[in-house]
């Protein structure tokens, strides 16, 4: 009976899931006020402007963007709205330039009559994507402080002594709060984790092993010597959160090792099968996930307790990767990244914290009642995340 | 430790399981083993090698240009080719002025790009596709013909390796319009044209038909020409009337858009086919010519097959 | 077996094995580590050398000894893998496919240095790539019906005497004024020294990529030539170009090379 409600719940789960992930929708700006003249240099990634096609483009071409871009960039002064500047010869009302490979760069000029009371705007991309941030460089007067448009701040005032404040360490803060809430893989690992907890000391190293893998992530980036394949992390996310539903079946059902066996086989399988039909970086990555999983699963048996925070770690260290691979195109200075890295990595850091505080109470809480399904409630979160986890693990790799 | 390993299993699992579980240390390492080994070979897959600094030129190179780099090789060869002397020989001020003067046409080269000139300018659009099929046709043709193959291309192709001979063709014209007869209509001079054709077949001469129907002489009336300048002479409505005009014949009245035309065939040397020994050269030119349009017709068929080709309702290729 | 009794033997079992247990993992990590240390070094040497190697203009590599040991060892396997096949196991050429032999002073395309050698890797030969090299080709005298056969023996017997080779020199004669004639003079120079800037060969060096008897120069003249190089930029890294084009020239240059047996086969 619990496992039939657990299966009929899990089918319903996995039909209605899509395979998306929480990837950081981010672009650039730069913005320099020199006078009454305002410039504004933005660039798109690629990914980011095919995003648009539906919506605002019916096809991304160079020429359409740039027009997309002049209807969502703009300055307003005491004067009004500040007009576009036609920059001659080819360029036009707007000037594409060549930023690099996978990147879109386009260059707009605006004179504003009245320099005061200047206000930047920027709507760009936010009405088709609730996520996407804008990271800014705004140089007035040759001083440089760094900004961030989001769809809840799509205007930036400029004061007109020219002091604009810096965005606070918190704006960076909610940034990562916000992105983590909205990343269903990430909160299904964490859901996973506070699954597997029976003792306060196990959230103690859950957090511990947290904070480590964001602190990894921020040291290995910062040499820059490894690039995440974003895809393939996406799919490890969601491996991760298989592994942590398989991880609370393994541990409640009575042929739980000879289930978490076969998954770490089919895995295996399924990496063979991949590395021979030449999908290497697939094939590598679901034949260390089968060795992962046998690890964690099958050989670990009383020694539990050390597996989880391994994935708590994994979950840490990748996310805080991911952000900084979308930071880098930025170009920021050293302080401002660093800023910024710490402030997304603590907002990220702090709302799975809080999450699993909540989930690890309200578990102990309903623990109290005798008539609570406790034990049906727990199997049927595991099997759904287990069914999602291998879900979205196989869609993002193979779709 | 739960007892969940020892009880109700599957024989060979519990076996396997307990084996393991009977010895912890050998279990635990096992596990250690297998997690490190796992994390190793998913990392190995999950991240790459960093793409370079952007304020570093990657060795090989010379200059960096938006990312795109300039190959080194590519600047000596370009020193060498302005100077005219070996690299070694030439002054570092020389080198730098050739090195600005690439870091100057990258750049023009990345912005015709970004402004899409293959989609607004047509020169560049048939440089772009000449250059490809040039690349195709080039593969093509490192195969060279058997003697079979250029006879069978010969046998096939008979018609393009017939010389025919040049003709004496006299061409008069009774203009429309627009000409010295404001007045005349198509159907008129057609009347006209027909009955001066009658007359001339009974024996009539050109001076009467040009004093009489008011036709004038086509501009290109040379004499005895060869039959290529016939074909340019002529037209392509006109040339195919000639070629079936024998020695005195004269054609029916030919309508253009100047006017009606009469040929008269003064002599028409009859057409020689050639042997395959003296069309060699031409059937070996021609079968190069085939190879390298197949190898691109086919290079296209290729691409096309690779595309996603939509084309809107209401219009076809 | 009953639980406890699995317990205290896993208890005897777990103390009689612990402290080797210990010794052998402290072995295990010092060797991984030392061998990961001695890894990381090796790939870090190799970068840096390999990064000299790319930096450094081309025709100064033969003159560093390091450099030009480094380029000989990389090269090798890949000579092996992507140019044996034409150019032969010992770069003595094929004449079957008419890939010329590597070991000799003759140059057919560009000048005896390594710009010109990588310069021929990287955009090919006749391989359709417009940086390539394919000014000109051996036209097909014969097939295309330019000369007759009778001709093209002439001509071969000028060529057999052009490279000091046993001919008959009436023949030869009436070769010379074909040679004149038919314009071979305008790809071989007027003397038959060649030209490396068509890939005209010298026909006077008595070196030849297809064979030097009058059969394999008949059918040269007959058929024509069109050997093709591929174009390797973009299937080979730049470094590996680079080491390649340094291998194949210290083939050819054998006092150049520090220690004997750095080409090796």
């Amino acid at each position: 009976m619990r496992w039939l409600a657990a299966f009929a719940i899990l089918a319903f789960a996995l039909v209605s899931a899509p395979a998306s992930a929480a990837r950081q929708s981010v672009s650039y700006s730069t913005w320099t006020i020199t006078g009454s003249t305002v410039t504004v240099r933005y660039v798109l990634p690629a990914p980011e402007a095919q995003r648009l096609i539906g919506t605002e483009l019916a096809i991304v071409t160079v020429k359409r963007l740039g027009a997309y871009l002049l209807k969502n960039l703009g300055a307003h002064s005491a004067s009004g709205e500040c007009t576009v500047l036609d920059q001659g010869y080819d360029l036009g009302l707007v000037d594409p330039l060549e930023v690099g490979p996978g990147l879109y760069g386009f260059e707009i000029f605006f004179h504003c009559a009245d320099p005061r009371g200047l206000v930047l705007r920027n709507t760009a991309l936010f009405a088709r994507d609730s996520d996407h941030v804008n990271i800014a460089s705004v140089f007035v007067n040759g001083r440089v402080s760094e900004q961030i448009f989001t769809p809840r701040k799509q205007r930036l005032a400029i004061p007109d002594d020219g002091k604009v404040a810096p965005v606070s360490f918190f704006s960076y803060v909610g940034l990562g709060a916000e992105h983590l809430l909205d990343g269903a893989d990430r909160l299904c690992v964490v859901l996973g984790l506070a699954l597997l907890v029976r003792r306060r000391r196990d959230v103690a190293y859950l957090v511990g092993a947290l904070a480590l893998g964001y602190a990894l992530a921020a040291v290995v980036s910062s040499m820059g010597w490894v690039a995440p394949r974003l895809t393939l992390v996406d799919a490890f996310v969601a491996l991760l959160a298989a592994l942590a539903g398989l991880s609370v079946v393994v541990r409640n059902t009575e042929r739980g090792p000879a289930i978490a066996a076969a998954w770490s086989a089919l895995l295996l399988l399924a990496g063979v099968v991949c590395a021979i039909s030449r999908l290497v970086p697939t094939g590598l990555l679901l034949l260390g996930g089968a060795a992962l999983s046998a690890g964690l699963l099958v050989l670990a048996g009383p020694r539990e307790r050390v597996a989880w925070p391994i994935l708590a770690g994994l979950l840490g260290f990748l996310d805080g990767f991911v952000w900084s691979a979308a930071i880098e195109p930025a170009e920021l200075s050293a302080s401002a990244q660093l800023d910024m890295t710490a402030g997304l990595y603590a907002g990220a850091l702090l709302t799975e914290v809080v999450v699993l505080g909540v989930l690890v109470g309200v578990m102990w809480l309903v623990q109290s009642y005798k008539s609570f399904p406790r034990q049906l409630v727990n199997d049927v979160c595991a099997a759904c995340l287990a069914g999602l986890g291998t879900y979205w693990m196989v869609g993002r790799l193979f779709a | 430790m739960s007892s969940v390993g020892l009880v109700k299993q599957p024989a060979l699992v519990s076996r396997a399981i307990r084996a393991l579980w009977v010895s912890p240390q050998r279990s635990g390492a096992l596990a250690a083993v297998a997690i490190v080994v796992g994390l190793l070979v998913a990392l190995a897959s999950l991240f790459g090698k960093a793409p370079p600094s952007r304020s570093t030129v990657p060795a090989g190179y010379v200059a960096l240009v938006n990312q795109k780099g300039i190959l080194m090789s590519d600047w000596i060869s370009q020193v060498e080719n302005d100077e005219g002397m070996p690299f070694e020989s030439t002054a570092p001020a020389t080198r730098s002025k050739v090195l600005r003067q690439m870091i100057d046409e990258e750049l023009v080269v990345q912005r015709a790009l970004v402004l899409d000139l293959p989609e607004t300018t047509i020169e560049v659009r048939d440089i772009l596709a000449t250059a490809v099929n040039n690349q195709v046709g080039a593969q093509a043709v490192t195969r060279l013909p058997s003697e079979d193959e250029l006879r069978a291309f010969f046998e096939a192709n008979r018609a393009k390796y017939t010389e025919r001979g040049p003709m004496t063709v006299h061409d008069l014209v009774l203009h429309v319009g627009g000409y010295q007869n404001a007045d005349q209509s198509l159907e008129q001079a057609n009347r006209d044209a027909a009955e001066a054709v009658y007359q001339l077949r009974a024996g009539a001469s050109v001076d009467y038909i040009r004093e009489h129907f008011g036709f004038v002489p086509g501009p290109e009336d040379r004499g005895e020409v060869t039959d290529l300048y016939a074909k340019t002479m002529l037209g392509a409505t006109l040339y195919p009337v000639a070629l079936g005009l024998r020695d005195g014949e004269i054609s029916d009245p030919v309508a253009t858009g100047d006017g009606v035309h009469i040929l008269i065939m003064e002599r028409h040397a009859l057409p020689s086919v050639v042997d395959f020994a003296t069309a060699r050269p031409r059937v070996y030119d021609d079968f190069r010519i085939q190879q390298s349009n197949q190898a691109v017709q086919a290079h296209l068929a290729q691409l096309r097959r690779q595309a996603q080709i939509v084309i809107a309702p209401g219009y076809s290729e | 077996m009953k639980a406890s009794n699995l317990t205290d033997q896993t208890r005897s079992f777990a103390r009689r094995i612990r402290p080797r247990a210990t010794w052998l993992t402290v072995l295990a990590i010092t060797a991984v580590l030392s061998i990961g240390g001695v890894a990381a070094t090796t790939h870090i040497e190799h970068d840096r050398l390999a990064n000299r190697l790319l930096v450094a203009l081309p025709d100064e590599v033969p003159a560093n000894a390091e450099l030009a040991r480094f380029a000989a060892q990389e090269a090798a396997p890949l000579y092996r893998q992507h140019c044996a096949a034409c150019h032969g196991a010992d770069l003595k050429g094929d004449r079957a496919t008419g890939a010329p032999n590597l070991t000799d002073s003759v140059v057919i395309h560009g000048r005896d240095n390594v710009y010109d050698i990588e310069r021929s890797i990287l955009y090919g030969i006749h391989a359709g790539v417009p940086k390539g090299r394919d000014l000109t080709e051996m036209p097909a005298f014969g097939l295309s019906g330019r000369m007759s056969s009778g001709e093209i023996h002439s001509v071969v017997q000028y060529v057999l005497q052009l490279s000091r080779q046993p001919h008959d020199a009436e023949a030869a004669n009436q070769g010379s004024e074909i040679f004149y004639r038919i314009n071979c003079g305008d790809c071989h120079n007027p003397d038959g020294t060649g030209n490396p800037d068509y890939g005209a060969p010298d026909l006077t060096a008595n070196v030849w990529n297809s064979g030097g008897d009058a059969q394999a120069l008949y059918d040269a003249i007959y058929f024509g030539q069109r050997h093709v190089m591929p174009a390797w930029r973009g299937v080979l890294s730049l470094g590996e170009i680079r080491a390649l084009a340094v291998y194949v020239y210290l083939a050819s240059h054998p006092r150049e090379r520090s220690t004997p047996d750095r080409v090796s086969q």
